[in-house]
């Protein structure tokens, strides 16, 4: 799964039908893992109901397109949780100046007393 | 599956139902280069199962062997990331 | 599926079910990008043609480390060569004896 933040919305008319009532939310992903995926942007599917501006657990492939409610749904990324809170343990890496591009720390990030930035 | 580091905790109150009662932590992947354990900036949000401590070192799966990890041989959980050991050593050089 | 070198082992006694009495390997990917016509890729080729990430996977036959293995990623892979309960999509599926590039793979290669 990698943390993102909602920052805006899709609507198409003409869809897969698959794809008829689903929610499609616009996220700039926080932090990737795979190197081969790594865009900008995402849209996923929204079976949790996030808004504009949260921060969100995205998770990819074949759960999410089961989160979408059918595993032939033509889906790659579905929001899995509504982030309250990120605590980064200070001693562990370099901050989140490592962790988060610059503008890019979840709003919610909280910090251990003593780390540094 | 990657080698990483325990680097934070995720908070949600609000989960899918497939993710519901999962811990999420924040792990970052490391590499060893030159001798040195180095962060490579990459993040993932992990499930885990094992109660990993700070700082700690552990594999993290994907896909499927994640998913095997949180209920084997299921489709069913909204897991893509999973820690599946926690290292308590490694004959790569440089590694703690 | 691609070559990678072992470079080294991991275990820990904390572990999912789908782990127990596996071996864990780190493995470095070769890269090609320094390759001419005639390079053999050998257990004791250079360095050079080690790229810098690492990645970990799950060895059922026992490589060494230094040796070079073939990495296979994916769940039916998995399936076939552990086992469909591993935690894993990453497995030695062989050891490598020798490669030979017959072609020079060009400027930009992965």
């Amino acid at each position: 799964m990698i943390l993102g933040r909602v920052i805006g919305q899709c609507w198409a008319t003409r869809q897969a039908s698959r794809l008829d009532g689903q929610k499609l939310l616009l996220v700039q992903p926080l932090a990737w893992y795979d190197p081969d995926h790594q865009a900008d942007h995402l849209v996923c599917v929204d079976p949790v109901g996030a808004e504009v501006g949260q921060d969100v657990v995205v998770c990819m492939g074949l759960p999410a397109r089961l989160a979408a409610g059918d595993t032939r749904t033509p889906v790659e990324a579905s929001i899995a949780a509504i982030v309250d809170g990120v605590e980064l343990y200070p001693d562990t890496a370099e901050g989140p100046a490592f962790a988060f591009a610059p503008g890019r720390a979840p709003e919610t990030l909280r910090q251990n007393p003593g780390a540094s930035t | 599956m990657i080698r990483g580091r325990v680097m934070g905790e995720v908070w949600a109150t609000k989960k899918a139902p497939r993710l519901a009662g999962r811990k999420l932590i924040l792990v970052a992947e490391t590499c060893i280069t030159a001798g040195a354990e180095r962060p490579t900036g990459r993040v993932v949000v992990a499930t885990d199962l094992l109660d990993a401590a700070r700082g700690d070192t552990v594999v993290v799966a994907f896909g499927s062997g994640a998913r095997n990890a949180e209920c084997p041989g299921s489709r069913d959980v909204l897991v893509d990331a999973a820690v599946v050991q926690i290292v308590d050593g490694s004959s790569t050089p440089g590694a703690d | 599926m691609k070559l990678a070198r072992v470079v080294g082992t991991l275990w820990g006694a904390k572990q999912s079910d789908g782990m127990h009495g596996r071996r864990v390997v780190e493995v470095r990917p070769l890269g090609l990008a320094g390759a001419t016509d005639g390079t053999r890729l050998t257990a004791d080729c250079d360095d050079v043609h080690l790229r810098e990430s690492s990645m970990l996977a799950l060895d059922p036959l026992g490589a060494d480390v230094g040796q070079l293995v073939l990495i296979g990623v994916g769940s039916r892979i998995r399936d076939l060569v552990i086992g469909p309960r591993a935690t894993t999509k990453a497995c030695v599926i062989a050891i490598v004896d020798e490669a030979l590039v017959e072609m020079s793979p060009g400027e930009g290669s992965p």
